[in-house]
């Protein structure tokens, strides 16, 4: 199988560039210069088919020429000895094209800074555990995603009940109304994301969301530089049930309707169908991944690269609960008491 | 002749010497112009006629046995509990025996008689009054202000049943000391409770802001549900129908039960 490696090179010093999400660039670290990635892909493009080299999970850097393994998946990554971009074209072509992509907004940085506030604004999270020291790995990666549109028909039969009661001549009379109840409709989802890659968690990947669709841009190959990327290896059909599942269940709660003028509403039947003509796109999402290292164990986060929202979950230190349950507890005693002897209710 | 005579003195001296060691209860009059009430009163005619039929007492006695039923001494003792009663409980408590009532019932005079005098601590006027009635044989216990929620129907019921212990048509002085007894271990009851309800107002707010703070901890949580990618649009609500199908109808008969704050002795 061969394998096509791109290197973005700088024209006027020849240092790896690295696509600046910031800026929207890509720019040479060492000598400062940018470049449009339109312009530069253009004239890239026709020299990259001039550099090939041809391994099955290994690529030649076009740097140092130094061979480095890749995960099978990997569409983009480093060096590990000069630590140059480098990008497994023929991973992206074909099936494995992105149709679009959304770019990093925000800095490696940006995500350390994020994930020390992230970590610091919980309670009771271990002391040691927001340290730098303890972030083993910060990885820019796109990730990829399949964006499935579908129409749905949706069906939800009900029994509703409304309950009044009243005293008379000694009696409490209660009467209650019963009523036969039936939705039906129909609707249209657009955009529902799926990560398509095994290595990363579901949940996690749902937990960033959303992005921003409005930002999507046609894939450019320029704009994996300096960042990781993966092809999936689960096809849509493969993970189609979960879009599914997240339209299934906003179908039924879109038909919820008119229940508010019942006291009890008791679902009998319901029912929804998944029109045929599904819709797919292939993207690359940009997500930062931070992995933790405490006490040997792998904490994983999350930062959504376009919006910076922060995900992952932080161990809990149960001395810390307890010592703030206490001091909480002899806080909102003494106010209670003051308030009750303020009120005269002691 | 002379023995008759004799006999006769001795059951004069016994019949009224006691009455001379009996404390007086001083009262005032109140005239249209100077009701001697408080300002919060709204004076209607039918209010103005009841003060003016409720004696004005000094506030500082507390003990106004009209019934003359205690001596002197055991007055003055019962001075001394209720003082100490109202400084513990900061609560006004006030004694009062009759064995003429000018009113309809003994609760219209306990009520009348602590509101048309200057009874009571704060501007709720907080405060107790245990009334024996003499004339229609009843014991009557009013309350005001914070005293109503300390004294809640249960526990003035249980004050009453420590009270009838003793038949108050012979046992007043013992029915009033079990009074102030009882209405004190009633009022330290409602601090306790009060600091229980506090405890566990206080667990229950703690566990609630701290289990909030551990659930932050966990922000990994897959999605079920994708209304942010439904276009709204689209939405086409096709059928929506609520048919009245029937009325189900069930009665039951309401238990009365009784209560209150008077309760009448057998001579």
């Amino acid at each position: 199988m061969n394998k096509s490696v791109l290197g973005f090179k700088c024209k006027n010093c020849g240092a790896d560039l690295k696509y600046n999400p910031k800026l929207q660039m890509l720019v040479c670290d060492y000598c400062g210069s940018k470049y449009d990635e339109e312009e530069f892909n253009k004239n890239k493009e026709q020299e990259s088919k001039e550099k090939k080299s041809v391994e099955l999970d290994e690529y030649s850097c076009p740097s140092c020429g130094a061979i480095v393994i890749t995960d099978k998946n990997t569409t983009a990554t480093e060096c590990v000895y000069c630590g140059s971009s480098a990008i497994v074209k023929n991973r992206l072509e074909g099936k494995f094209k992105p149709d679009k992509i959304i770019t990093f907004k925000t800095v490696k940085q940006k995500a350390i800074e994020s994930f020390e506030k992230y970590v610091n604004e919980r309670w009771f999270v271990p002391d040691e555990f927001g340290n730098k020291d303890n972030i083993a790995k910060v990885n820019g990666v796109y990730i990829p995603f399949w964006l499935f549109d579908c129409k749905t028909q949706g069906e939800l039969l009900a029994k509703a009940y409304n309950t009044r009661t009243y005293v008379s001549r000694g009696y409490r009379i209660t009467e209650t109304d019963i009523f036969d109840c039936a939705r039906a409709g129909e609707m249209e989802f657009i955009d529902i994301p799926v990560d398509g890659s095994s290595k990363f968690p579901d949940d996690i990947m749902d937990s960033i969301e959303p992005f921003d669709y409005s930002e999507f841009k046609e894939f450019k190959y320029s704009y994996l530089s300096g960042f990781l990327s993966e092809k999936f290896d689960l096809t849509s059909d493969e993970v189609f049930e979960r879009a599914k599942i997240r339209a299934e269940n906003t179908t039924l709660d879109m038909l919820n309707v008119g229940f508010e003028y019942f006291g009890q509403v008791q679902t009998t039947h319901q029912n929804v169908l998944i029109d045929n003509s599904i819709d797919v796109e292939y993207a690359l999402l940009p997500v930062w991944m931070l992995n933790i290292v405490y006490k040997g164990q792998m904490y994983t986060f999350a930062m959504n690269g376009q919006t910076g929202k922060m995900v992952g979950n932080v161990p809990i230190k149960k001395s810390k609960v307890v010592s703030y349950f206490l001091k909480l507890f002899s806080i909102v005693f003494i106010i209670l008491f003051i308030i009750a002897n303020i009120l005269g209710l002691m | 002749m002379k023995n008759k005579i004799i006999v006769l003195l001795i059951f004069l001296t016994c019949i009224l010497v006691p009455s001379f060691s009996y404390a007086s209860t001083q009262t005032e009059e109140r005239t249209l112009e100077d009701l001697k009430v408080n300002s919060d009163i709204i004076l209607t005619d039918e209010a103005i006629e009841s003060i003016m039929q409720t004696p004005k007492v000094d506030e500082t006695e507390k003990i106004y046995d009209f019934a003359e039923l205690f001596s002197e001494e055991e007055e003055k003792e019962l001075l001394k509990k209720v003082t100490k009663f109202i400084k513990k409980n900061k609560m006004d408590m006030v004694i009062v025996t009759i064995d003429e009532n000018n009113k309809q019932t003994a609760q219209i005079y306990a009520d009348d008689f602590y509101d048309y005098n200057y009874f009571g601590i704060g501007t709720n006027h907080d405060g107790i009054l245990f009334l024996i009635d003499m004339d229609t044989r009843e014991v009557y216990i009013s309350t005001t202000g914070k005293a109503i929620q300390v004294y809640t129907d249960r526990y003035i019921d249980r004050m009453l049943d420590s009270i009838f212990k003793k038949s108050p048509l012979y046992n007043q002085l013992w029915c009033t000391e079990e009074f102030i007894k009882v209405a004190n271990t009633f009022a330290n009851i409602k601090t306790r409770t009060g600091l229980g309800v506090i405890l566990v107002l206080s667990v229950f707010i703690t566990s609630i802001v701290v289990s909030i703070q551990c659930k932050k901890h966990k922000t990994v949580k897959p999605k079920v549900t994708g209304e942010r990618y439904l276009n709204k649009e689209s939405f086409n609500l096709t059928r929506k129908e609520d048919r009245f199908l029937i009325t189900n109808r069930s009665r039951v008969r309401i238990e009365t039960s009784g209560g209150g704050y008077r309760r009448r002795w057998r001579s």
